[in-house]
């Protein structure tokens, strides 16, 4: 993968790795940091990377990794979490109904969670899905059916223009 | 609108706006990353080299002030045999001959293994034999100097890199005070090793028979080597004897799989012998070869003890205190439920990861180790350590309590290599032993788990434990491996109950290994 390329990727990928990473782990600011390191070891190991079939699925896994180890340590360590790539960025105002959404979705089990969001928002069929998280694809299915039948009672219960706080 | 497939739809759709750096950014980032990576690799591989190859290397790899020593070795023709002479030496000619030097009987080796000489120089050799020392023999003024290179022969069970390399040098000084002069410099300047900004790790006497005096300094570095779990060490035995000093080396690698408090006291018992060697003296007793300790042995005791024929009290502690394989909790974690406890060899690494110095250090009248792992499909998830201290004093005992909550307390953690993430306080705690002990306490720390070199987030978690019953200390570390998330059955754990299981892990490790260590004192 040459620079020309990288940049391609890059530029078509990252708002749509960093909305699927905001739904995952429910912190806008937290996902476009990890994403952004993400892309960067990308980079640096570009000639792995020319080799996986799905690059972009190979950097949301790593920003989900980083994302879930920062959280860990920030939460269990109680110290402030390491920022690799920079100074904090400052994200615009997020639309209130999805910050809804992903304070819904925060509240599902981990594993249905990233099933409905690799399925949903990420797009991605439920063979592909089942390949990147390690499961068998009747266990996808049964955590998606789970995961939206929970997800339409939450939504369901939420007050009209509830805002979504850090728990 | 709460139709959630509508919902999320409609959050793909929207895609919220996150601001970009640019992509030339990124690479940069990237590129930064791989540089680093590059220099860890081939720092690594150098220090793999010097160990395996020996000496010489670190004098290409450029490891401190003596790789850049441009002082030219006397070739074998300029002094046949005998005398290195030197340009401000005003005592008649050196009598130390090349049969001055230790040969491989003098050295001890454990396991099965023996030393053998590799090379003998006249003169000191032109490479570094030790990476603390920043000023060569001669240039100390020695009337002569003559050095011999070991390495650890064949063994059953152990690899080069487990003992590492040992090189003797004794040479002559115009007098014996001079040569105390010399020996007090290169004590010094061995306990400090500012070339490698290494971290003292122990120090034992050399005494006895022709010795005037004599000691050794233990220290330890932080390697580049990727995934290396253990420091380096450098091993550096002083001694005098009359108007001789011997300087004895020895280095070893990252990972090494005979315990440190064996090594040092047969360092000790190898310098006795060396000494006598370089005094024309014979040495007290003939080296045994001796099974692999750590499962037992008395880390302060001298080399005399080490002689057969002398008579040692009866032992107080033995494998009886050592918690079996058996006690050890299970994981209940899904796919790591069937993967069980195993004994392993002795190892180098210390019993907890907050250690500040190697135990011997608290001068024990007794100890007893024992290590397990638990690994499943080839991945390590846990480590139980037990070390069980016999002191001769209660007071010895309460010193060395104190020490070791010290370093839980401030986690020096100068005996590892990996990071540390976080200490966390210490803090007292019940064992639920029977007999109840004094007191005892625990703390967490966390660090980074070695991925072989690549990024990842794998880490451990080690609950250490310290507990005390009269003369005895029980040290205890119990690690479970994590990452993304601690040991825990959700990922992110939501809950406290989410670390109940853990901790009663960790309790149940405490009390199976105290208990059996105090079981003899109720």
């Amino acid at each position: 993968m040459d620079e020309d390329e990288f940049d391609a990727f890059y530029n078509a990928s990252f708002r749509r790795v960093c909305a699927q990473v905001y739904a995952m782990i429910g912190d806008s600011d937290e996902a476009a940091e990890c994403v952004q390191e993400a892309f960067a070891r990308a980079w640096a190991h570009r000639r792995k990377l020319s080799s996986v079939d799905y690059p972009e699925a190979w950097v949301r896994t790593t920003a989900y990794r980083l994302a879930v180890g920062r959280w860990r340590r920030k939460k269990y360590a109680g110290r402030v979490t390491d920022r690799a790539v920079g100074v904090r960025t400052v994200m615009p105002a997020v639309d209130e109904t999805h910050v809804a959404l992903v304070a819904a979705l925060k509240k599902l089990p981990e594993a249905q969670r990233q099933a409905i969001v690799l399925h949903h928002i990420a797009d991605l069929p439920v063979h592909q899905v089942a390949a990147e998280v390690g499961a068998p694809t009747g266990t996808i299915k049964a955590r998606l059916a789970r995961g939206r039948a929970t997800l339409a009672e939450l939504l369901a219960d939420e007050a009209p223009g509830a805002v979504w706080k850090e728990a | 609108m709460s139709d959630p497939i509508s919902r999320l739809d409609q959050f793909r759709a929207d895609t919220p706006g996150a601001p970009m750096k640019s992509a030339a950014e990124v690479r940069r980032r990237g590129d930064q990353i791989r540089r680093r990576q590059r220099v860890l690799v081939t720092a690594g591989a150098a220090a793999l080299a010097a160990v395996v190859a020996g000496p010489i290397i670190f004098l290409s790899a450029g490891f401190g002030e003596r790789a850049n020593d441009p002082t030219p070795a006397p070739q074998p023709s300029e002094t046949p045999g005998t005398i290195t002479p030197s340009p401000s030496g005003s005592a008649g000619p050196s009598t130390l001959t090349r049969a001055g030097l230790p040969v491989a009987k003098d050295l001890v080796a454990p396991l099965e293994a023996s030393w053998v000489e590799t090379e003998t120089y006249d003169g000191e050799g032109s490479d570094a034999y030790n990476p603390c020392l920043t000023t060569t023999l001669g240039e100390s003024a020695a009337e002569a100097a003559f050095r011999r290179d070991f390495a650890i022969g064949p063994s059953l069970n152990a690899e080069a890199d487990d003992y590492g390399m040992m090189t003797a040098v004794v040479a002559e000084f115009r007098s014996p005070e001079a040569a105390e002069d010399i020996r007090a410099d290169l004590s010094t300047a061995a306990a400090a090793c500012t070339p490698l900004d290494a971290t003292p790790a122990g120090s034992l006497p050399v005494a006895g028979g022709v010795i005037s005096r004599g000691d050794i300094n233990v220290v330890t570095y932080v390697s580049d080597e990727p995934g290396a779990n253990a420091r380096p060490e450098v091993a550096t035995a002083v001694v005098v004897a009359e108007d001789r000093v011997l300087v004895l080396t020895r280095q070893r690698g990252a990972k090494e799989q005979v315990s440190p408090e064996f090594l040092q006291t047969s360092l000790q018992t190898s310098a006795v012998n060396a000494a006598h060697r370089m005094a024309g003296a014979e040495p007290p007793a003939p080296p045994e070869s001796p099974a692999s300790s750590g499962s037992s042995g008395s880390p302060g005791s001298s080399p005399a003890t080490s002689s057969p024929g002398s008579s040692a009290p009866a032992a107080i502690l033995s494998d009886a205190h050592l918690v079996a394989a058996g006690s050890l909790p299970g994981l209940p974690m899904e796919g790591e439920s069937s993967a069980v406890w195993q004994q392993i060899a002795p190892q180098s690494t210390p019993t907890l990861y907050c250690q500040g110095a190697w135990l011997s250090s608290l001068k024990a009248a007794e100890s007893v180790s024992r290590e397990f792992r638990l690994e499943n499909g080839g991945s390590q998830l846990g480590k139980v350590n037990v070390t069980v201290l016999e002191f001769a004093t209660k007071p010895a005992a309460d010193a060395a309590y104190g020490t070791v909550q010290g370093w839980l307390d401030a986690c020096p953690a100068s005996m590892h290599n990996a990071k540390l993430f976080i200490a966390r306080p210490v803090e007292s705690i019940e064992t639920g032993t029977t007999p109840g002990v004094d007191r005892a306490a625990q703390a967490l720390a966390e660090y980074a788990g070695d991925c072989g070199g690549e990024d990842c987030d794998a880490t451990w978690y080690d609950h250490q434990t310290v507990a005390q019953l009269g003369t005895r200390l029980v040290l205890v570390t119990h690690a479970e491996a994590g990452g993304p998330c601690p040991p825990t059955r959700a990922c992110p754990p939501e809950e406290a109950s989410d670390y109940i299981e853990w901790d009663n892990r960790v309790a149940q490790t405490v009390q199976a290994a105290v208990g059996r260590a105090v079981e003899d004192l109720s």
